[in-house]
């Protein structure tokens, strides 16, 4: 069943052509874009340059702005994931592994759903006001279905000869969790976070453009409410490149872990 | 899972350290001037003209008089605001002022 992705690590040579080709590529969009600022011919609130976003990058660090907004954004998404992971990983092994639990809570779970957290914010806003808390439900919410769902396929296609097995050989319920069913269902959850962690950065921008005074999301709103289009340009390359940070540092290396151990694809060094 | 550690790490130290470096520049701005207990009355003054994301700030942490260039005028500051509000980069020097 295994297959045999890769003999030997790519080399260096291979590694460091990838960024080079992607440094290139930034590099010639950006000379396109600074050409082009001429030829359109528009105002920078209209249509700024790499040079004028480059100057309000700088602008925003000097006086403080960045720092604070990015710092604030980073530590609502990673409260909202790590709230909204954890409780759908529960809920979703809950209604699972209990019958009880999937006619008590699918229902309400299953109407919920369809209630988009764009629909909630506005209520949030109501209940616990501008900032954090709002921001951090509003995250919670997004990230907790995806993760709920994921959860509750794997549980749910664990085969039934393992926990057979595990029953007949004596498992208690605690075990058959932990040595059967959260291995087996591990894949799943990290496809649920992957999923959930990108709708979550999604609303995150939402929620901070109407439910915070501070952030990345209210920095691209400010910015074009006050006629700085350059920063609203900075705040957009700041959260794109938190994204890459995000999946190249945590989310690809977690997928990758999970699949080699669990899933079908393995590497020769676990072959031999 | 050695990349999501590192990663971690070097975040965690980046910001400690950012944060330990905003301290001491906050201990120093602050250093020359006594505080007084409970509240005391200040000029701040600021790298540049502030913004609203600088006046807001500072009047979260007491009553904001008057902007005079690069200056803001505050009364009725309590010493852990002004520790909190000194600690920023952009809060070039701090002076106790009169008041009205």
């Amino acid at each position: 069943m295994s297959t045999v992705l890769a003999a030997s690590p790519p080399p260096m040579s291979r590694r460091l052509a990838r960024p080079a080709k992607g440094a290139l590529g930034l590099v010639l969009f950006l000379a396109l874009w600074q050409a082009s600022v001429p030829l359109v011919g528009l105002e920078p609130y209209f249509y700024p340059a790499p040079a004028d976003v480059w100057r309000a990058f700088l602008d925003l660090v000097t006086k403080g702005i960045l720092p604070v907004y990015l710092i604030d954004s980073i530590g609502r998404y990673a409260g909202g994931v790590a709230i909204g992971t954890v409780l759908g990983i529960a809920c979703g092994l809950a209604i699972g592994i209990s019958r009880l639990a999937d006619r008590t809570l699918s229902p309400a779970i299953n109407f919920l759903f369809a209630i988009v957290e764009v629909a909630w914010i506005p209520i949030f806003v109501i209940w616990f006001g501008y900032g954090f808390k709002t921001i951090l439900i509003a995250l919670t919410y997004v990230v907790f279905f995806p993760m709920l769902y994921n959860t509750l396929v794997g549980v749910r296609t664990v085969p039934q000869v393992l926990v057979n097995a595990a029953l007949s050989l004596g498992a208690t319920r605690l075990q058959l969790l932990r040595e059967v069913i959260l291995p087996a269902v591990l894949p799943n959850i990290i496809t649920g976070f992957r999923v959930g962690a990108g709708f979550a950065f999604r609303g995150l921008i939402f929620a901070e453009i109407v439910a915070a005074k501070s952030g990345i999301g209210y920095l691209i709103f400010e910015g074009a409410a006050n006629h700085q289009t350059a920063r609203t340009i900075v705040g957009m390359i700041v959260m794109g490149l938190l994204w890459l940070g995000i999946d190249n540092l945590y989310l690809k290396p977690v997928e990758r872990m999970t699949v080699e151990r669990w899933g079908s694809v393995t590497t020769a060094e676990r072959r031999e | 899972m050695i990349r999501p550690l590192a990663a971690t790490l070097a975040l965690a130290l980046g910001y400690f350290g950012y944060e330990a470096w905003l301290d001491a520049g906050g201990a120093r701005k602050l250093a020359g001037i006594g505080v007084p207990a409970p509240k005391g009355h200040y000029e701040l003054r600021v790298a540049f003209p502030p913004e609203g994301f600088h006046v807001t700030r500072m009047q979260a942490i007491g009553r904001l008089i008057e902007v005079k260039g690069q200056s803001v005028f505050l009364m009725d500051v309590e010493p852990q605001d002004l520790r909190a509000i000194a600690r920023n980069y952009w809060v070039v020097g701090v002076a106790r002022w009169k008041g009205l």
